[in-house]
């Protein structure tokens, strides 16, 4: 269920268009709130699941190295979300969503590097910085706002047994 | 789950102060140290396959072998036609900067610009 969000999500992502008041490249991460909130509220192997799901979509839609790039990202940023919401219980959400666009972006450029067999692609890395700490931090907020109503529906479908 | 977390405490909130203050030294830094590009390194599959002197090129459009465009225009070179999807290495426009980069990934194509102190050791034509 949560996958489907997280799909829609950046399929809606995809259709903002970025270059007018955005660099390039650069995304908001929304789809990265399905994997925050599974990350908090239902362990590692659910948000992992979410990540290669989405890394499945993008594969299809987009291509292998969209694939590629969106698991490297996603993966990384899976693994650091799930330790702040497990061992830094006093953390906000802020912080935390900001820590996970941090290790996404990170993520996809040593993909890229690795892809391009060159390091001269750093020359990103303080656009992604940047763009990290503030497309984190609105996805961090957003995850805030969204998780009472986000924990009920989970319950829900538990209940049905299906999820 | 912890359902008590906050939106932000102060601990974090001095984090991300100092997130923001690197992050923007380091694009300070990167910017006073860039001056003018000289040259220009067109990479494939991480081996260099064109090395253009920007102060001296004249304008032309070069086709790589697979199939990429590269226009060069008054010092500067950008991507302008590319097989790929996303067509981000176009977006990234015309770079004429030192330590400026853009890449196609799917055709694993880098240009990458130097300024006058860097080393160029390959010349491939």
């Amino acid at each position: 269920m949560l996958s489907a969000v997280a799909v829609v999500l950046s399929y809606l992502e995809s259709l903002i268009p970025t270059t007018a008041f955005m660099p390039v490249g650069v995304k908001a991460g929304f789809s990265n709130i399905a994997t925050m909130f599974a990350a908090s509220a239902m362990g590692f192997v659910p948000a992992m699941a979410i990540t290669v799901i989405k890394a499945l979509f993008a594969g299809v839609t987009r291509g292998v190295t969209a694939m590629l790039m969106s698991f490297c990202g996603g993966a990384l940023s899976t693994v650091a979300m799930f330790i702040l919401f497990k061992y830094f219980k006093k953390m906000g959400y802020l912080l935390i969503g900001i820590i996970s666009a941090l290790t996404h972006n990170l993520g996809q450029l040593i993909a890229c590097a690795v892809l391009v067999q060159s390091g001269s692609v750093i020359g990103y890395a303080p656009v992604l910085i940047i763009s990290g700490i503030i497309t984190g931090a609105i996805t961090g907020s957003i995850l805030k706002a969204v998780i009472p109503a986000l924990l009920k529906i989970n319950e829900k479908a538990s209940f049905k047994g299906g999820n | 789950m912890n359902t008590d977390r906050k939106l932000i405490t102060k601990k974090d909130a001095v984090v991300i102060l100092i997130l923001i203050i690197i992050a923007l030294a380091a694009l300070l830094l990167i910017r006073l140290n860039s001056g003018n590009a000289v040259t220009a390194t067109v990479t494939v599959n991480g081996e260099v396959v064109k090395v253009i002197n920007l102060t001296e090129a004249e304008n032309e459009t070069i086709t790589l072998d697979n199939g990429i465009e590269i226009l060069v225009e008054n010092g500067k070179i950008g991507f302008l036609n590319s097989g790929c999807p996303d067509k981000i290495c176009i977006k990234s426009g015309m770079l004429s900067h030192s330590g400026e980069a853009a890449a196609c990934l799917p055709y694993r194509t880098v240009i990458s610009l130097e300024g006058a102190d860097g080393q160029v050791d390959t010349l491939t034509y």
